[in-house]
Formats: structure tokens, sequence, C-alpha cells
């Protein structure tokens, strides 16, 4: 029989061995912004090509909003203030 | 709404008339002072400004324009955005505020031809965009253009007709500017 104490007996969870949820860096349609636009942005910025550009824009234009970047918190807040910068509608979260 | 920005070297150029002139420095005045923080309230005596609402309040998070302008990172997490505002609002004012007054220099200018660099092309495409950003918020387009509704006595009123006129002016203007730098990206 052991002598520990009992709450050292206690299963634990190992949080260090949890992968960490990535975060993510969304994009927000709205009324103002033209599409040409938010489509030089994400090529400009993120240096995507024009069909991947053209197509997160009309996926934030179709489905109000599109997962643009994903990546460490430091880097997603990154992304947003440039985001912000160019006057687009971003937020991060982290990804569920 | 025949002018539009075209490719010239490395920046671009844009021909305006007198009046186009002095409406853009008009309006990119009052963005300028607008995006300054805590500013004492102006005493307009301009009807344009005062129908815009352009510095007549400058409560950061009070005010639907200028929290269009400087957005929250994080609409779910209170305390993490007034951090996140705390580290990154004041440069994005800043930055805003350089891109403005980049324009302003610009068209301060004798001709009617207007000169840009190419640094001057990304100051000018965000600043048309903040300032799209402002007057859409004042125009309450807040929604898709197909959802728009507005009431008739809303539509037929000369001063809303005349800043939706000039909200699709810039619109245009800035589009043809896109247009030029989209084609040195490749």
């Amino acid at each position: 029989m052991s002598i520990a104490p009992v709450e050292l007996e206690r299963p634990e969870t190992d949080f260090s061995i949890m992968p960490e949820l990535p975060w993510v860096t969304l994009v927000w349609n709205d009324p103002v912004n033209l599409m040409s636009y938010v489509a030089y942005v994400f090529r400009a910025y993120f240096g995507h090509s024009n069909e991947e550009a053209d197509r997160l824009m009309l996926q934030v234009h179709n489905e109000g909003k599109a997962v643009v970047s994903a990546g460490s918190r430091e880097e997603m807040e990154r992304d947003v203030e440039a985001m912000h910068g160019y006057g687009l509608w971003a937020t991060l979260q982290q990804d569920m | 709404m025949t002018n539009k920005f075209r490719s010239h070297g490395e920046g671009a150029t844009l021909v305006l008339s007198e009046d186009e002139r002095d409406i853009l420095i008009h309006l990119f005045s009052e963005l300028a002072f607008f995006l300054q923080p805590d500013q004492p309230e102006p005493e307009h005596t301009d009807p344009l400004a005062a129908m815009v609402g352009i510095g007549t309040d400058s409560d950061a998070p009070e005010d639907p324009a200028l929290a269009r302008l400087l957005p929250s990172a994080y609409p779910q997490d209170r305390e993490a955005d007034e951090e996140f505002r705390r580290l990154t609002q004041e440069g994005l004012r800043q930055r805003k505020t350089a891109s403005v007054v980049v324009v302003l220099e610009s068209l301060h200018t004798e001709s009617k031809r207007v000169e840009i660099d190419a640094q001057g092309c990304q100051s000018w495409m965000t600043a048309l965009n903040d300032l799209r950003l402002v007057l859409a918020t004042r125009l309450g387009i807040t929604a898709d253009p197909a959802s728009q509704a507005w009431t008739e006595e809303e539509a037929a009123t000369d001063q809303r007709a005349n800043l939706l006129a000039i909200y699709d002016w810039l619109g245009y203007l800035q589009d043809t500017l896109v247009r030029v730098l989209s084609k040195r990206l490749a």
C-alpha cells in the first residue's frame, strides 16, 4: 500500500502533450470593400496567386467570411493588424 | 466620372477637374482630422462636413465610422480586444493618417494632372478605402446593396444623393488604381 499523498495518485491530464489549437485570421464580408481590392490585398500581403486570392475573396463575399491564414497567435495578430491597415474587417480566434 | 488612375512609370497619374480636386482635398482633410485621437470638436460651417459627420465625434469606440476604421480584433473577448487595441491602435491611426497626408500633399499641385510615385499609390489606395468606409457608415451602407432599402424620403434628399454620388465616384477611382497596381503583382 502506497503512502504517497492521494493527489499524486490521481490520474492527471498532461497539458504539455496536448497539441495547441491553431489560431486563424478571419476576414469578414462588408458592402464597402471592392472585390478587386480585397483580392489585391490577399495577393499583395499573403502572396497568394491570382486564382487563390479570387477564391478567398469570393468565399468572403458569398459565405460572409473566410479563413485567410493560420498559425501562432502572435502571427495571427500581425495578420489582423495588417488587414486593419488595409481597411479589411478581420478578427482572430482559436480554431475549433 | 471619366478620369481614372493611369499607370505611369512605377507610379500613377490622375487627371482631376478643379472641383474634383477640391472635393478630394476637403474630404481627405476631414478624414485626417477624424483620425486624430481626442481632438476638440471642430466648429463646422461647411454643410458637407456637417452632413458627413466627420470630426464631430472622435470617441473611438463609440463612433461607428471610427470603429470601422479601427475594428475589433477579438469581438468575443473584451480583455484581449483592449490589450490588442492598446498595442496596435495608435500605430494604426498614425499609419492611416500618414497615408492621408501623402494623398493631400499630392493633391496640392497647380497642375490638373496629379502625379503619384509607387509608395504614394499604396497610400492613395488605402486612404481612398478608409474614406469610403467612413462615408458608407454615414450613409448607413451596412449590408449588401441588394438588401438596401432606403425610404423614399431618404433617397430623395439632395444631400444624400450628392454624398452617394461622391461615394460611387471614390469607389470608381479606387478600382482603377487597384487595377493599375494589380498588374504589377504578377
